[in-house]
């Protein structure tokens, strides 16, 4: 078994690096809810505007929280999805085009779904679990190699498996998918994908079930068979330590993605001893050390989120979707206000603008029962109801004039007019993060206010001497 | 200094105050067409006071047989024998495993109750999170308005808007904040130990790492005893006060956190700490475990781990190791304990060269 020879028609020059393997360009992907009963129809945007080239025999690892979008992307990636706007190509052919039969055809969508591949996390999906390993590895090679004979194809599988590290090979042939561990399944999936002899995987959190003292052993195992056989991975992971592990050893890179967008991609030890968006700098610190010197020192620490919690992918927020739980949100010029003030200030009118403001308990404390509020009564008892509420939601003492202001919105919610609370402090206190979305760049590209400006010196001599 | 000691965790003294729980000799069988497989091997462990106690090993290691035979929940038709014993800050020590059924309801959420993985499988879907917390109350004719204020502040403890969360229901919140209030439901009868089987597995790291780091400052504010219990080596090394470490249904090594994880004594653990993904170590150093952990019903004879030893003798291929001291607080079940640190070397970070004695 080989590597695939090099397509036959060369990709025709798009301008890039001419070894791209796959190309994403600006793709979107929206899933259309019907609706029902209790539910109204939406539009959840998965993937929102990125682009990313694969080069051949590289490793991409995709890092990000569930609902970031990463294993649509990289199905979109693999053909597997088609994406509501954009390009994706193999080797300078768009994939779409190719499945369409549109367009000029320089390599046919057989051909591109052969080379593209996917492992999932549950590799039992993968495997017919009425057929023993032999017949199930055996299914790939028919299909592909139906030149070969019974024997030779028999030997092929036997020698597989050997390298798969499932010895001896006659013995695995012959057991079913359940007789095997959870690992050893994740093998046959792997080597079953190899059959196909493609050129880029898609590793869906491939390593993701199994116990951690396994996880080495399956990404040695894929290092490996890419030796071998010059595969591609895009390796799809909500772990950092996994993903490190893989771009680590090949000189790979590591793209982050949060609601749907890519926000910071660059070789593996820039994004990790140095990374930029705050995100990422989250997901590191969420990362476990197994150090008990290190890990120790951490255990202790809050967050360095606003919120633990991901908002609802149906309703993203505006600008840098990243701004409801960030830190380090852009305190907008000529405010004399620190961070962790202007922090709070935000959290109370992202709170009044979506009413999520307990408001109930206040009035309670302050002996009055909410069901029975007349606006008069609102009136009559606003002052006390600012006071406490103010007490409730800051640590910051506020000078004039943000006191004021910020006395003003507690009013306007203490006599239900939300909107008018939100909007007062609108005015003053709107970031440039939630107004803005960041571009994607600089030569560690990052897509974050914080970073807005700083290109790299190589892409100014880009610009100032445009070929 | 290597005594061998018969009987392993810990001198079997009279109830000092400092533990809570104190198992002898627990073992777990289930009869099978293909034999009998014992899926915790008699297993003597004791639980301090007041620590969160990292138990670990891999999947089908006896783990979670471990955390069910505390509250003799064992799934049916295992056997469970052996003692296990719970000693009350208040009144006489129980013997788990001799109460009747009534008794062991309430023993289950009111001294020691238990979170599992998928907070989704635990709750009732067509109930609020509130009626939960009312049920479990009631059930226990506990005072309702006391325990619900309880309820509330445990939400708060765990980041959670208590008024959004009891009015939901379980589908209307995302994993994290389900399982979040699946851990403030566990902990509405304040019980004295609280036992967690993967509590965080298939959360994002975010999530998982921020319910960790709850879990000692829930700890110290409830006097709770907490055993986690993972594969996840990495995410309970800054949590716990002790790890103890199991292979092949029994446990082959454990101590104070720090001593195992920088200076592990056990060839198993020396070998998992080198093939453990982490942010630190060197990737050119790690190496994956050779072979496989044994099948329930087909246990190597001697050392269950001596397939795979690189320093398995004779002696381990015929005689079970008891347990060694290595300190005071610290055992191993090895013949070649002092051996292994040269044997088998590790290293937890790029820079340093620990565990190499």
């Amino acid at each position: 078994m080989s590597a695939d020879p090099p397509a036959d028609g060369s990709p025709t020059d798009t301008g890039k690096r001419d070894d791209v393997l796959v190309s994403l360009e600006d793709i979107d992907v929206e899933f259309h809810n019907e609706g029902g009963l209790f539910r109204d129809e939406s539009v959840v945007t998965a993937v929102d505007g990125v682009s990313l080239d694969i080069r051949e025999n590289e490793v991409v690892a995709l890092v990000g929280e569930s609902g970031c979008g990463k294993t649509t992307l990289g199905k979109t990636a693999i053909g597997l999805q088609r994406p509501t706007h954009g390009r994706v190509t193999y080797r300078g052919q768009d994939i779409w085009e190719a499945r369409d039969a549109t367009g000029d055809l320089e390599i046919s969508y057989e051909k591109i779904r052969r080379s593209l591949q996917i492992i999932h996390q549950d590799p039992a999906s993968s495997l017919n679990p009425n057929r023993v390993v032999r017949t199930n590895l055996a299914v790939p090679l028919k299909k592909y190699r139906p030149d070969m004979s019974a024997a030779k194809r028999k030997r092929a599988i036997h020698r597989l498996l050997e390298r798969l590290g499932l010895e001896p090979p006659r013995d695995y042939a012959n057991r079913f998918p359940h007789e095997l561990s959870g690992g050893e399944q994740q093998r046959i999936a792997l080597g079953r994908t190899l059959l196909m002899q493609p050129d880029l995987i898609l590793a869906d959190e491939a390593v993701s079930a199994l116990d951690v003292s396994l996880r080495v052993e399956m990404m040695d195992l894929m290092l490996e068979l890419r030796e071998m056989f010059d595969t591609a991975y895009l390796f799809i992971s909500h772990d950092f330590a996994n993903a490190r592990y893989l771009a680590k050893k090949t000189g790979g890179r590591i793209g982050v993605m949060y609601l749907g967008d890519l926000v910071e991609i660059g070789p593996v030890d820039e994004v990790l001893e140095n990374p930029k968006h705050p995100y990422t700098r989250a997901l590191v610190w969420s990362t476990p050390s197994i150090d008990p010197r290190v890990a120790a020192d951490e255990s202790e620490a809050e967050p360095p989120v606003r919120s633990i919690d991901i908002p609802d992918p149906e309703e993203p927020p505006s600008g840098c979707k990243f701004h409801t739980r960030c830190q380090e949100i852009v305190v907008p010029d000529g405010l004399d206000l620190g961070q962790s003030a202007f922090n709070e200030l935000v959290d109370l009118r992202l709170a009044i603008r979506d009413r999520d403001l307990d408001t109930g308990s206040v009035w309670r404390d302050l002996g009055v029962d909410p069901g029975e509020l007349s606006a008069q009564k609102r009136r009559e008892r606003a002052d006390a109801f600012v006071e406490a509420l103010y007490r409730k939601e800051f640590e910051t003492d506020f000078d004039s004039p943000h006191r004021q202001r910020v006395e003003e919105a507690l009013e306007a919610v203490a006599l239900e007019e939300w909107d008018r609370g939100a909007t007062a402090l609108g005015e003053h206190y709107e970031s440039v993060c939630e107004r803005d979305v960041p571009e994607l760049e600089g030569s560690h590209p990052v897509a974050c206010h914080l970073h807005d400006g700083e290109t790299s010196s190589r892409e100014r001599e880009a610009e100032q001497f445009p070929q | 200094m290597s005594n061998d000691v018969r009987n392993p965790a810990v001198q079997d003294t009279e109830f000092d105050g400092d533990t809570v729980l104190t198992v002898r000799d627990v073992d777990v069988t289930y009869s099978m067409d293909r034999g009998r497989a014992r899926v915790l091997d008699d297993v003597s462990l004791d639980i301090e006071r007041g620590e969160i106690l990292g138990i670990v090993g891999e999947s089908g290691s006896g783990k979670s047989m471990f955390a069910s035979s505390l509250l003799d929940a064992v799934p049916e038709p295992g056997q469970t024998t052996g003692r296990i014993r719970f000693f009350p800050t208040d009144g006489d020590p129980v013997e788990v495993l001799d109460l009747e059924t009534d008794e062991l309801k309430r023993f289950r959420w009111e001294r020691v109750s238990m979170v599992f993985q998928g907070a989704m499988n635990s709750f009732n879907p067509t109930m609020t999170v509130r009626g939960h917390f009312e049920e479990t109350i009631e059930a226990h004719d506990m005072d309702m308005i006391s325990r619900m204020r309880h309820a509330r502040s445990l939400l708060e403890d765990l980041y959670l808007d208590p008024d959004r969360v009891l009015d939901s229901y379980p589908h209307e919140l995302s994993g994290g904040m389900s399982q979040r209030a699946l851990i403030a439901l566990s902990l509405v009868l304040e019980p004295d130990v609280l036992v967690m089987d993967e509590p965080t597995a298939a959360l994002d790291l975010l999530m998982q790492r921020s319910i960790t780091n709850m879990l000692a400052t829930i700890r110290d504010e409830y006097d709770l005893t907490i055993l986690f219990i993972t594969h996840d080596l990495p995410l309970v090394a800054g949590l716990v006060d002790r790890l103890s470490v199991m292979y092949a249904f029994e446990f082959v090594e454990f101590g104070p956190r720090d001593e195992v994880l920088l200076d592990a004594t056990h060839p198993y653990t020396r070998s998992l700490l080198g093939a453990v993904p982490s942010l630190e170590t060197d990737v050119e150093k790690m190496k994956p475990i050779e072979g496989r952990s044994p099948d329930p019903i087909d246990v190597p004879d001697g050392c269950s781990y001596h397939p795979r030893c690189p320093l398995a003798d004779d002696q381990c291929r015929e005689e079970d190791p008891h347990y060694h001291d290595v300190a005071s607080d610290r055992r191993v079940a090895c013949f070649h304990w002092e051996d292994t640190g040269e044997a088998i070397p590790y290293t937890l970070s790029a820079e340093s060269e620990e565990g190499d004695r």
